[in-house]
């Protein structure tokens, strides 16, 4: 329960690097830097960041699309030049400039990102099954959205992996808003969690703003499957503070979000959340505060000029075939 | 005109300690069916009104619709409250609302959370505590049938105040100057943490202090430590006490207790003593944070002094058990009175 100096410290840290990549990514889409869609993070790193960073090195990590998992990876250990070099398309990306929002790290376990809405979570139910089956105390964290959980595999993981106690976490980031489908009209429950209880399973609602929450909710749940106890439901309530992907317009239903909602919402912005926690409780002073964020931007400026420096990816036929599993 | 309030917290009941403690899960959907038989009980007595707070998740509003045809003589609304926040504060600001329009009680669905928050503003207006969990000292599980009678008997003056009510005693978290800070109805931990956190209280290897309004060995959660430290505590409607108990890892005494549901725990207690009313009992005041009623509330900073005093003018709380058998027995006098046996 109770947090250590040093794991709030790394939280807050990892809060600050998330939110400058975050915003630097949002301002490259814009700049025409970076390839493909970029589905924002601004007001929901929270929960990534919370969950993912005290995950250990040979946990499976599947990443939200939020921040195009940014929130997630900062966390891993992952190059995050070959990151951003991915989703501008350079052959110094991860996969070579393939993907952009499509990628794999898996030296750190993240295999993939998943292509539609959902189908994570047959992939994850099988890492969860391996976990089990290997027995080295490995966790599985599958992160998704409201949105998820409408597809018929979502339910039929959630059903495997209690019928078979799967080391499992389901971290559904619950930000109301599905593209531009309020989650009220999509599900007949407001708490998403209350599905994960129809199948006897865990589940806990967090305050997905307050990186700190989530942190004691993931560490408690990962603690449970790492011992062998079964997956656990854990729905972080977050919020969008613009549209589904930078580019479209954010609507709710047919009607854009009214200004009042944009102000209202940005009052639970989660760095400013957490900055006020860590000067309130002494964790961290207003000077250590401004050196962590220009470390972070430092970091991240440097993530932008390895992929400016970066070539263009270009590949021919034959080494785009070279990469495809069954031509 | 006769006229109840209800208010339901819809985050009750689905914090961490479903993961860490087994405990109990409610979903807001048991929470409606539960609060739609208290609306049930209240339109079989004849109550006018019955005031909902709205909440964001709408179950205000799927009440009416679901009792809505069924009603023959209450009428059902949404308190009209101007803004709805999400948060705490909404159940503040309606307390107020109702206290406001002198509802004849108000029926609270929630834990010892939102029972604390309610206590805050509600003033003489009695309390109906309703349980939405089992890790609760301070609502009551009951069916929410016999809840919306108790309700109905009160609020229609069936049952008097005198009879069917009580004070219940509550702590005051007071600051250096004397100003109140806070409120605990059941228990006040003290807790070598330094954060928030998601708020719960599970571990008790970090609580040095604890202050209890109540201790009994029927209790659930931080309250059950004292049960069972020191059985003879006050008991509800007798006269108020509080117990102060010191914990520390070398404390001598060993008690085992069930922390929450599910959670045996030894807690080694260095000194523990009862106080009265008006006594104020300082905190100390290392670094750390003060948990009210289960939940981590209030960080102790380096220049922090606070103290605790027991009020015994706390919230008005309807006592179920004389509530239903006072108003058992004044239907049953009426019936003979006019001889209308069924």
């Amino acid at each position: 329960m109770a947090m250590t100096t040093e794991q709030m410290t790394k939280l807050y840290r990892n809060l600050i690097r998330a939110d400058q990549y975050s915003k630097m990514m949002h301002r490259m889409v814009e700049q025409r830097k970076l390839v493909g869609f970029f589905q924002a993070a601004e007001g929901a790193i929270a929960p990534g960041v919370g969950a993912c960073t005290f995950l250990n090195s040979d946990d499976n990590l599947s990443p939200h699309h939020r921040g195009n998992g940014i929130t997630h990876l900062i966390s891993r250990g992952i190059d995050v030049r070959a990151f951003i070099a991915e989703h501008a398309g350079k052959e110094a990306g991860c996969c070579r400039g393939r993907s952009t929002f499509h990628f794999s790290f898996p030296e750190q376990k993240v295999y993939l990102t998943s292509g539609f809405i959902g189908y994570n979570f047959p992939v994850a139910t099988g890492w969860g099954w391996a976990a089990k089956r290997r027995n080295l105390g490995q966790v599985v964290m599958n992160c998704s959205g409201d949105g998820s959980y409408g597809q018929g595999r979502a339910h039929e993981a959630l059903l495997m992996a209690m019928n078979w106690k799967l080391p499992i976490i389901f971290l559904c980031e619950n930000n109301g808003m599905a593209i531009h489908s309020l989650a009220t009209e999509m599900h007949p429950t407001e708490d998403i969690s209350s599905l994960a209880q129809g199948y006897g399973m865990p589940a806990v609602i967090v305050d997905g703003q307050d990186v700190f929450a989530v942190a004691e909710v993931a560490l408690a749940a990962i603690e449970r499957a790492r011992s062998g106890r079964g997956p656990t439901f854990v729905e972080a309530k977050t919020l969008r503070f613009a549209g589904h992907d930078v580019g479209s317009r954010d609507l709710a239903g047919w009607t854009p979000r009214e200004e009042e909602e944009y102000a209202e919402m940005r009052k639970r912005e989660p760095v400013n959340l957490a900055t006020e926690r860590v000067l309130a409780e002494d964790i961290l002073t207003q000077s250590a505060i401004d050196g962590m964020v220009r470390e972070a931007a430092a970091e991240a400026a440097e993530a932008e000029a390895f992929a400016d420096a970066s070539a263009v990816a270009s590949p021919n036929e034959a080494e785009l075939l070279a990469d495809v599993f069954a031509p | 005109m006769s006229e109840v309030g209800i208010i339901v917290n819809p985050a009750s009941g689905k914090d961490i300690r479903r993961v860490i403690a087994n405990g109990s899960a409610t979903t807001n959907q048991e929470k409606i069916n539960k609060v739609v038989r208290i609306i049930a009980a209240l339109d079989a007595h004849g109550v006018d009104l019955v005031t909902i707070l709205p909440d964001p998740t709408h179950m205000g509003q799927r009440v009416i619709d679901e009792v809505k045809p069924d009603l023959k003589h209450s009428r059902v609304v949404l308190l009209p409250m101007p803004r709805i926040q999400g948060t705490y504060h909404d159940t503040l600001g309606a307390t107020e609302m109702m206290r406001d329009r002198q509802v004849g009680c108000i029926v609270v669905l929630g834990g010892d959370g939102t029972s604390r928050v309610v206590a805050q503003r509600s003033g003489s207006v009695p309390l109906v505590p309703v349980s939405t969990g089992t890790n609760n000292v301070f609502p009551r599980m009951i069916e929410g049938t016999l809840a919306g009678i108790a309700a109905a008997q009160i609020a229609l003056g069936i049952v008097s105040p005198e009879l069917g009510c009580r004070r219940a005693p509550r702590l005051d978290l007071v600051d250096v100057e004397g100003d109140l800070v806070d409120i605990a109805l059941v228990d006040l931990a003290v807790i070598n943490a330094l954060d928030l956190g998601s708020r719960a209280v599970w571990e008790l290897n970090g609580i040095r202090e604890l202050i209890l309004t109540t201790a009994s060995p029927t209790n659930i959660g931080l309250s059950s430590i004292g049960g069972w430290l020191c059985p003879d505590m006050a008991r509800p409607g007798g006269d108020p006490q509080a117990l102060h108990i010191e914990m520390a890892p070398e404390g001598r005494i060993s008690v085992m207790a069930p922390v929450a549901p599910g959670m045996m725990q030894e807690v080694r207690v260095t000194r523990f003593a009862k106080f009265g009313p008006g006594e104020p009992i300082p905190l100390s005041c290392e670094r750390g944070v003060i948990a009210l009623d289960g939940e981590r509330e209030v960080i102790i900073g380096a220049a922090d002094e606070y103290s605790v005093v027991l009020n015994p003018e706390g919230p008005v709380v309807v006592d179920l058990e004389n509530t239903l058998h006072v108003g058992a027995q004044t239907q049953m006098k009426t019936r003979e009175e006019v001889g209308q046996w069924p």
